[in-house]
């Protein structure tokens, strides 16, 4: 209370801070690898394009590349249409036993460890120990697979898929969950079977939500790491070049890819962003179909309504089920069955008791990289909500907000690993000469995302509570501004907060591709994983994913029971 | 044929019994309305007609066919919202025609019925407007043309009125009556607004907490509600506790306390029940001799209505009496203090038996 | 004796629509005003610049004597009340009244007595551990009303409070809220879009039309002076007969109508030839078999018998072919009249308004969808 007396500078200084923090954490290193290539354009003119020995080689690589990126992230996100855009009705329109668990299951990926999820996906299809057991101890696939036609790799596919599937489901179900029901129901008094009214309906006024969140899906998988460093086989990802490139030293080459990426994020995220705050009446202005042809497709619709209603519900499910608890599955039980020695040659060194606590004592990196991890994850995510918290209510009370809002998309859109360079680049010793690689450079680099995450997650609780009502009343009764929202504003959201903190802190410990930049000598879980498969310790690799992905499983039952409340 | 039928329809929230058994009958050609206060199951009951809601119980008879498990599209009903519901991203003409688009009419037969009910609408927006361009009361409007356009005899208004300004609402209320009978169709009208009900429909049916109360013509709730509640919720009434003394053909007299008798033409009752006297402030009769009935009081207070006085009168007993009059031009009015002398003609007297759940709870409306 | 709120001159404007313009109003210490409007009016803008949560583009607004342009909510003493009442949802009933006294930081006892006593006064003492999603809609209005009268506010804003209940059960509250207001003495500034509300609660009302004012007085002022058809429109309704002045002595005017129709008015204020409306309301017209001495009569046939709220409501045609509508309080032994009777509609001059036709046309000026 004694705030009143305080109370006209305070607003100002605590507005300044929060701003000054947010561009020196979040978007300074999001964009300064743009401006890094600017400043060392010779540098990179040099390396990329006129290379004495390579000649434009790096150029042409990364166009490679890039296309390649490009056709594997198209191709998952159109595989997200087809199969999330009715799972993400399901969600948002019906009430059914089980449905938490779903919604969780879809979240999953969100918090999941990558590299963890990769490996997990890889021994389910690749190994005679995943799927293969089912067929008598064969294995499936390879890792480089293709599907015919498109010539990606199969199991770079399904993780690209099954990780960018939750952006794309969760944008969509908010978006419908805004529409007034009394919409569709009113087109079925009118003659309409649901199918019609999906399509005439209910689809047009969600386009906006369908367009932005394959944005995000599509933007998600091009900046995807983690889980791709483990699956990608002899493929090259956007993301994994910039990784492999930084490790060579060719830091201009990875700087440049760094930055095409970022802008390529930039340039699809603010068209629809601006398209999406105009909230214009859809402009799914009619494609003019000819009447006979109307007629049957109503007709068909009526006919596909009264069959398939349970088929519809159900096909989404069972591509939950394919792509994400699958490989969990597997990977726990895989790790059941290597417990002692490996099933298939019974050499003890092949188990996953030997190599923890054996003469390479795994064990021990084990503990020291989640203690690192934790103190990663805790240290960044509580800056992260001390700035998020005031610049959630900056947003949503300034008529710049908007503007801000948008600003902090692009941390979750850019490539980690284009992150994490940006990050080594501005504050390690080719830049400020701040901090060194290691541990506080990780916090620094998690710190860029976690806003974001926890931004978002506020503001929904923000715009769901009716906040400007209840505040206006409380100054009414005689609170100023800071009492109202500390007796008011603040316990509504409070729910908000936990769960961004949570997601956060999760999002935190599994985070690979931007880690394995700017990590130095500290190591994380998440990095572990990857250093485990490549010295080929698969045991303690199955290990160390199965305890991370329980660890995140953990998390959101955590969160599930907070928002009970 | 009975246009809607509704047989032991109930539902359940939980431990809530939304709809309690209710049994309606619906003639073809009727405007009917559903009144009773927020949570009585109107709304429930008006969603199952339309297929929105399924009961747990009971059937559901339209034209003579069972329409339990028939999906919404396929029961031929029009329908109208609260809300308004017009499609935001199609314009005024596109919303009409849509029904007739999605049940594949032929277009020239569509748009033949689309000018003429605009023009019995009387719509005076733009077809090539947005709804959101439009004031509630066009948008409502236009919302009723859309649900007539599929040539339905059975339309459904779930408070059509609700989201509009009453200024708005005591025009459009006649309007809608109008187009209903000039078209020959049933409607079934729920509303919390007794006054809207009353000045429209051929019956009304009274509801509270999922049950039936009461149903009959508007004039024939307001003159002789068959129970409190329905006393109470349509129109103003006023309650006094009392004792039956005498009974005999011409009528009951009540013993009200205080040395106090009213007289009443209504005949059922035995000596020594316990009963309540109602009666409407409208019958009260301002006069100076001593008639049949007579009170005398002095004025609490003086509330100007327009063109009504509404005098409360604190009689002898301590009784609070409402009494509405019409202002009469050139009579100087009623002053606070004044002493009243006032009277009810017998024939306005209601008599009801003492309700076991007490006065107070018979007579909420919540 | 100084106004305790006082507009002057003011203006407020969302992008290019002006929702207020040039407001003047003075609102009198314990005094009950209603600002009556159709939807858009402005009224919910005027009631928020009043409160503090929006700043006029012009003008000034005075409170207690001073100018409060700059001041904060919080500073300003009047206690803002939304149509969903907008209880605390994470506080109960308790919590929600003694909010205000707890910001204000009063002592416990006083806080503790200050909310008991207004708890009974809106008859909730037994209910004050229950949270707002228990309550029934009325229950919450009266606890809605108990915070702000206990935060110690000498204004009560008043959006409209019985916007979000059923018909009926407004009629019963607002007696009480009104004696709840005067009992404590407070000053009410009340919105509403409903006419009867406001003539039954107000000791002034303020209609307000587009962003002006269109006329302030007391109920029966405004009831029996409307000075627009707009006003007459939209506080009780009326008939609206279209005509030209054809004679004016000095017993009134007489008017004539479509079809060749006269009737006489008392109102001598406008020339011969000027067309004009003239304005009579429902309850003045009577019916009956034969003519009134000194009233207007006219020939005409029942169309239509209505019942609306303890009256009979008549529609009639004349021989003009001009739709009326009649309106006689229901009494007890009354028979109403029937469809297709031919009955002769009389009215007095005296209760005929006149007033100039408008430019906009008539329809526009009555509302009409």
């Amino acid at each position: 209370m004694a705030w009143k007396n305080i109370g006209i500078n305070l607003s100002g200084i605590v507005i300044s801070c929060t701003l000054i923090a947010f561009l020196i954490f979040v978007v300074l290193p999001s964009f300064y690898l743009i401006s890094y290539i600017f400043l060392r354009w010779d540098e990179v003119w040099y390396e990329v394009f006129a290379n004495p020995i390579t000649g434009d080689e790096n150029w042409r690589q990364i166009i490679r590349i890039l296309l390649f990126s490009f056709k594997l992230s198209l191709s998952a996100v159109a595989f997200d249409l087809v199969f999330g855009v009715p799972l993400a009705y399901v969600l948002a329109r019906k009430k059914f036993p089980g449905k938490n668990l779903l919604e969780d299951l879809v979240t999953l990926p969100l918090v999941i460890p990558t590299s963890g999820f990769g490996f997990a996906t890889l021994i389910t299809w690749t190994s005679s120990s995943g799927l293969g057991r089912l067929f008598g101890s064969t294995r499936l696939l390879s890792m480089n697979t293709a599907i015919p036609l498109i010539n990606v790799p199969f199991i770079l596919f399904i993780v690209h898929v099954a990780l960018t599937f939750p952006y794309l489901v969760r944008t969509v179900e908010t978006k419908i969950q805004s529409i007034e029901e009394t919409y569709e129901i009113a087109s079925r008094t009118l003659g309409a079977s649901s199918l019609t009214t999906f399509r005439k309906v209910l689809l047009p006024l969600s386009i906006p939500g369908i367009f932005s969140g394959s944005v995000l899906a599509f933007a998600r998988s091009l900046g995807e790491t983690g889980a791709t460093i483990i699956v990608s086989g002899v493929s090259t990802t956007a993301s994994i070049a910039i990784v492999r490139w930084a490790s060579e030293f060719k830091l201009s080459t990875a700087a440049f890819m760094g930055s095409l990426l970022v802008l390529i994020a930039w340039i699809m995220i603010l068209p629809v962003e601006i398209y999406v705050s105009k909230n214009r009446r859809s402009s799914w202005r009619h494609l003019h179909i000819p009447t006979n042809l109307s007629m049957k497709i109503i007709k068909f619709e009526r006919f596909l309504s009264r069959k398939l209603s349970i088929v519809k519900d159900t096909v989404p499910l069972i591509i939950v089920v394919i792509l994400i608890i699958i490989p969990v599955v597997v990977v726990i039980s895989s790790v059941t069955l290597y417990w002692s020695a490996d099933p298939y040659t019974g050499r003890v060194e092949g188990g996953v008791v030997y190599q923890l606590f054996g003469p390479s004592r795994y064990l021990d990196l084990i503990l020291r990289a989640t203690l690192t991890s934790v103190i990663v994850a805790s240290i960044s995510t509580y800056i992260a909500t001390c700035i998020s918290i005031p610049l959630s209510f900056i947003i949503e009370r300034r008529r710049y907000g908007h503007i801000l809002r948008t600003m902090l998309k692009v941390p979750l859109i850019i490539p980690t690993s284009s992150l994490g360079l940006s990050v080594l680049l501005l504050w390690g010793s080719s830049g400020l000469c701040l901090v060194n690689s290691g541990i506080w450079m990780i916090i620094l680099t998690h710190i860029v995302f976690s806003v974001p995450v926890i931004v978002e997650s506020i503001i929904a609780a923000y715009e769901g509570s009716g906040m400007q009502m209840y505040e206006e009343t409380a100054r009414t009764l005689g609170a100023n501004a800071y009492s109202a929202i500390e007796a008011v504003s603040l316990p509504l959201i409070k729910g908000g907060i936990f769960t961004g903190f949570i997601l956060s802190f999760t999002h935190s410990l599994g985070e690979t591709g931007a880690t394995l930049i700017v990590m130095g000598r500290d190591t994380t879980i998440p990095v572990l994983v990857v250093n485990m498969v490549e010295a080929l310790a698969i045991p303690a690799a199955l290990f160390t994913s199965t305890y991370l992905i329980v660890l995140s499983l953990v998390m959101l039952v955590i969160i599930r029971i907070l928002t009970q409340r | 044929m009975p246009e809607v039928r509704l047989v032991n329809v109930t539902k359940r929230y939980g431990r809530i019994l939304a709809n309690d058994h209710v049994n309606l009958t619906i003639r073809d050609g009727e405007y009917i309305s559903v009144i009773g206060p927020s949570g009585c199951g109107k709304s429930t009951l008006i969603k199952s007609i339309a297929g929105i809601i399924e009961p747990d119980e009971g059937e559901i008879y339209i034209d003579g066919k069972i329409v339990n498990n028939i999906p919404i599209e396929d029961r031929g009903i029009g329908y109208v919202f609260q809300n308004i519901a017009l499609f935001p991203h199609m314009n005024v003409w596109e919303n009409i025609t849509y029904g007739p688009d999605v049940k594949g009419f032929l277009p020239e037969e569509t748009k033949t019925i689309a000018r003429e009910m605009i023009e019995m609408i009387k719509v005076s927006a733009r077809i090539d407007a947005y709804p959101d361009e439009l004031s509630g009361g066009t948008q409502q409007k236009i919302a009723v043309a859309r649900a007539l356009m599929s040539r339905s005899s059975l339309m459904l208004l779930d408070e059509p009125l609700g989201a509009l300004d009453l200024k708005v609402r005591s025009v459009l209320r006649y309007e809608l009556r109008r187009i209903a009978k000039a078209l020959g169709i049933t409607v079934l009208h729920v509303t919390h607004d007794q006054e809207e009900a009353m000045s429209i429909s051929d019956r009304i049916v009274v509801m509270r907490k999922g049950r039936i109360v009461e149903s009959g013509k508007p004039l024939q709730l307001y003159m002789k509600p068959k129970n409190l509640f329905t006393a109470n919720f349509v129109g103003e009434a006023n309650f006094l506790v009392g004792k039956i003394e005498k009974v005999s053909e011409k009528g009951l007299l009540i013993d009200i306390g205080n040395g106090l008798k009213v007289f009443s033409t209504e005949s059922k009752g035995n000596i020594g029940d316990r009963v309540v006297v109602a009666f409407r402030p409208e019958f009260v009769i301002l006069k100076e001799k001593n008639d049949e009935n007579a009170f005398f009081g002095e004025i609490t207070r003086i509330v100007y209505s327009g063109s009504l006085v509404r005098i409360t009168v604190e009689t002898a007993s301590g009784d609070e009496i409402l009494i509405k009059n019409p202002l009469k031009f050139g009579e100087p009015p009623p002053e606070t203090g004044e002493k009243l002398t006032f009277s009810i003609p017998p024939e306005n007297v209601l008599v009801y038996p003492y309700p076991e759940a007490g006065l107070h709870k018979e007579l909420s409306l919540e | 004796m100084l106004p305790l709120v006082e507009l002057v001159n003011v203006t407020k404007r969302f992008g290019k629509i002006t929702a207020l313009n040039r407001i003047n109003l003075s609102v009198e210490d314990g005094e009950y005003l209603c600002i009556l409007g159709p939807t858009g009016a402005g009224k919910t803008t005027l009631l928020r610049l009043i409160a503090g949560l929006l700043e006029p583009d012009e003008g000034e607004i005075y409170i207690e004597g001073r100018k409060v342009n700059k001041v904060p909510p919080e500073e300003r003493n009047a206690a803002y009340m939304f149509q969903n009442y907008a209880l605390f949802p994470h506080m109960n009933v308790w919590r929600n009244v003694s909010f205000g006294p707890i910001i204000k930081e009063w002592n416990q006892k006083r806080i503790n007595d200050v909310t008991s006593e207004v708890l009974e006064m809106v008859r909730l003492g037994e209910r004050k551990n229950a949270y707002p999603h228990e309550l029934s809609g009325g229950m919450q209005q009266r606890v809605a009303l108990a915070r702000g009268i206990a935060s110690g506010a000498r204004i009560l804003l008043l959006d409209e409070p019985f916007g979000a209940l059923d018909a009926r059960l407004r009629v019963n509250l607002r007696t009480h809220l009104k004696s709840l207001v005067k009992d404590q003495r407070l000053t009410a500034i009340h919105v509403t879009h409903d006419q009867e509300e406001a003539l039954m609660v107000s000791d002034r009302i303020a209609i307000l039309r587009e962003g002006r004012i269109e006329q302030i007085g007391s109920p029966q002022e405004i009831y029996t002076n409307p000075k627009s058809i707009f006003t007459i429109s939209f506080v009780g309704g009326a008939n609206f007969f279209e005509g030209v002045v054809s004679r004016v002595n000095e017993f009134g005017s007489e008017i004539e109508l479509r079809g060749g129709l006269r009737i006489h008015v008392s109102d001598r204020s406008r020339n011969v030839g000027e067309r004009v409306v003239v304005a009579v309301r429902r309850e003045h017209i009577s019916l009956g078999k034969s003519r009134r001495r000194g009233f207007n009569n006219l020939l005409g046939e029942i169309e239509d018998v209505m019942f609306v709220g303890g009256s009979m409501e008549y529609m009639i045609k004349l021989e003009n072919d001009m739709t009326l509508f009649s309106r006689i309080l229901l009494k007890g032994s009354s028979t109403p009249l029937r469809r297709g009777e031919i009955v002769i509609i009389s009215f007095h001059p005296r209760e005929c308004r006149i007033f100039e036709y408008p430019r906009r046309g008539l329809l526009k000026e009555i509302e009409a969808i």
